[in-house]
């Protein structure tokens, strides 16, 4: 009887959920956002549609997680400040962007921060730094990798940032940073009541370098010699017209 | 207003780059340096990783080179068969240096290597060139007589006794051809290990060691720079695709017309006025560079690569 009484607990308890992360849904425009000659970043529009009185949160990274290698400066000899070694950041994100329709910290409770990566101080719990070689340096290295980061403007939270109406549709202007690099990035909803997850939903954003960007990039890499050969008559051809020009200006003593 | 760089991977705001190019590119054709040692860092503040500005600069330096040397050319300032022998040497000193930084790169001490002869050499450079002016303009306006080169005596019997004499016509000065190859292999290797082409090396020597005239050096050196240029340019491209066509383009348009601005200025300007600007610039890149030394950055990390 009582593994019973569990069974239609549980049920009830996933549908329930299901019934939740079911009305969670999320639209981004556009979802692919070209880089141009002249791109400097795009706004993008992150709306959906949560359970009415829910709160809604947004988180964008990369698809792929990859680790990094920082160089870290120390004193050497005691007075100078020198590039001593690479550390290591694993389980961290190169883009982290979380925006919020309340404070994190009380939208969501600590496990499910936790469990979910919300947050800053989610996000150190599960960072991974170690040095290449050696010793680890002393220092609060988490807090030096996320000023680093926020100066990159590839990490950023942003409370109460998304709006939630009273039918729980929600919408989120991003100002997408061109600082972000060429790829595809996993946009999360996450809705929450009472401070737990009662949904998510999902869609992605790629990024791609297009037009005379893309071929130039293409070729740098595809064709070494040509693009260095290209660079250097460029330069050179550019210095002699300017010379020229000059000369015809008057230039001449 | 603003270009996406394809290889650095920003964007820029393309009236600040090429405004930058201007600046480093007027120094180019006043004094004949290439600039390196002031574009990378400028580059780096606005956010292009090191490496590709260190590439960048190079491809950039070959503009503003051309155009400052065909304006020094046109002016009769450029002597040939020095640059020669400069370009030789400094090949091969820069092939020599590119190993040493190898070497401590693996061992972990190259950037304390870089760091402090950036600030000698350059503290050196810079202080000498501006006591030299200094006294130099005041012998002028006091009207006393130039001092003849009396104490470099010994330095002279030592450089006339070195085989393959030569005579260079255009600087107007004779002595071995092992001379500039020497020099040229000093700046290379300092160059190499400095990451920056050279000329803020180059020109005083020239000056104050070989005697040849201010306006001959100017063109001289930028005739070696071009050359040292474009084979770094290559070679970055090629190993290491650290050069941005688009971002050299922006630094370019800016470089090329203060190259030429400032060869125009320089023939306005007194040789001694010249070597006392440029000495007070390299000594404030040089106190610049002790405050960078000592004092704590604002963040630790940085990505892999430059100085």
């Amino acid at each position: 009887m009582k593994s019973m009484n569990a069974f239609i607990l549980a049920v009830a308890a996933l549908a329930l959920s299901a019934q939740s992360g079911a009305a969670a849904t999320t639209q981004v425009s556009p979802s692919d956002i070209p880089i141009t000659l002249f791109y400097h970043g795009v706004p993008v529009e992150i709306k959906g549609q949560a359970a009415p009185g829910e709160d809604v949160m947004i988180k964008v990274t990369p698809s792929e997680q990859k680790e990094f290698h920082l160089k870290y400066k120390g004193k050497a000899a005691g007075i100078f400040w020198m590039k001593l070694g690479t550390l290591v950041f694993k389980n961290l994100p190169s883009t982290y962007l979380l925006a919020s329709s309340g404070p994190v910290d009380k939208v969501a409770a600590q496990a499910e921060r936790e469990a979910e990566s919300l947050g800053f101080t989610a996000l150190q719990k599960k960072a991974e730094i170690t040095a290449e070689k050696g010793a680890m340096p002393a220092g609060d290295w988490f807090a030096q990798f996320l000023d680093f980061k926020k100066k990159e403007k590839l990490y950023a939270v942003q409370e109460g940032a998304v709006k939630v109406n009273a039918d729980g549709s929600y919408q989120l202007t991003l100002a997408w940073p061109f600082q972000a690099p060429p790829g595809t990035y996993k946009v999360e909803t996450i809705t929450a009541k009472d401070g737990h997850v009662t949904g998510r939903s999902e869609a992605a954003i790629t990024v791609e370098l297009t037009g005379v960007v893309a071929q130039l990039s293409k070729m740098s890499s595809d064709n070494r010699a040509m693009y260095g050969i290209l660079s250097i008559l460029v330069a050179i051809a550019a210095g002699f017209g300017v010379g020229m020009i000059f000369k015809k200006g008057g230039g001449s003593h | 207003m603003h270009m996406y760089l394809p290889i650095a991977l920003t964007s820029v705001n393309f009236l600040l780059v090429s405004g930058i190019g201007l600046v480093v590119g007027l120094l180019s054709g006043l004094f004949g340096v290439g600039g390196g040692w002031l574009m990378t860092p400028l580059l780096m503040m606005i956010g292009i990783p090191p490496t590709i500005a260190a590439g960048t600069d190079a491809n950039q330096i070959v503009a503003a080179s051309t155009s400052g040397m065909y304006t020094h050319w046109r002016l009769g300032n450029v002597d040939y068969k020095m640059g020669i022998y400069l370009l030789i040497g400094s090949f091969l000193g820069g092939a020599v240096g590119v190993k040493i930084i190898k070497a401590l790169t693996a061992t972990g001490g190259a950037d304390f290597l870089i760091k402090i002869t950036y600030v000698v050499m350059l503290g050196i450079v810079g202080s000498f060139m501006f006591v030299e002016s200094l006294s130099a303009l005041r012998k002028a306006k006091s009207g006393a007589a130039k001092p003849a080169a009396a104490q470099n005596g010994t330095k002279k019997s030592l450089i006339t006794s070195l085989p393959l004499q030569t005579h260079f016509e255009k600087s107007g000065v004779s002595f071995s051809a092992l001379v500039p190859c020497a020099l040229g292999a000093l700046v290379g290797l300092l160059a190499a290990i400095m990451g920056v082409g050279g000329g803020f090396l180059m020109v005083p020597v020239m000056i104050y060691m070989l005697r040849i005239p201010m306006h001959v050096v100017v063109g001289t050196s930028l005739f070696q720079i071009l050359f040292t240029c474009i084979e770094v340019t290559f070679l970055q491209a090629y190993y290491n695709r650290t050069v941005d066509f688009l971002l050299a383009l922006l630094l370019l348009i800016g470089s090329v017309f203060g190259a030429q601005i400032g060869a125009i200025l320089g023939r306005k300007l007194h040789g001694d006025q010249l070597k006392i600007l440029l000495s007070v610039i390299v000594l404030a890149v040089t106190v610049k560079l002790v405050f960078d030394l000592v004092l704590q950055p604002a963040n630790l990390l940085s990505y892999a690569g430059g100085h």
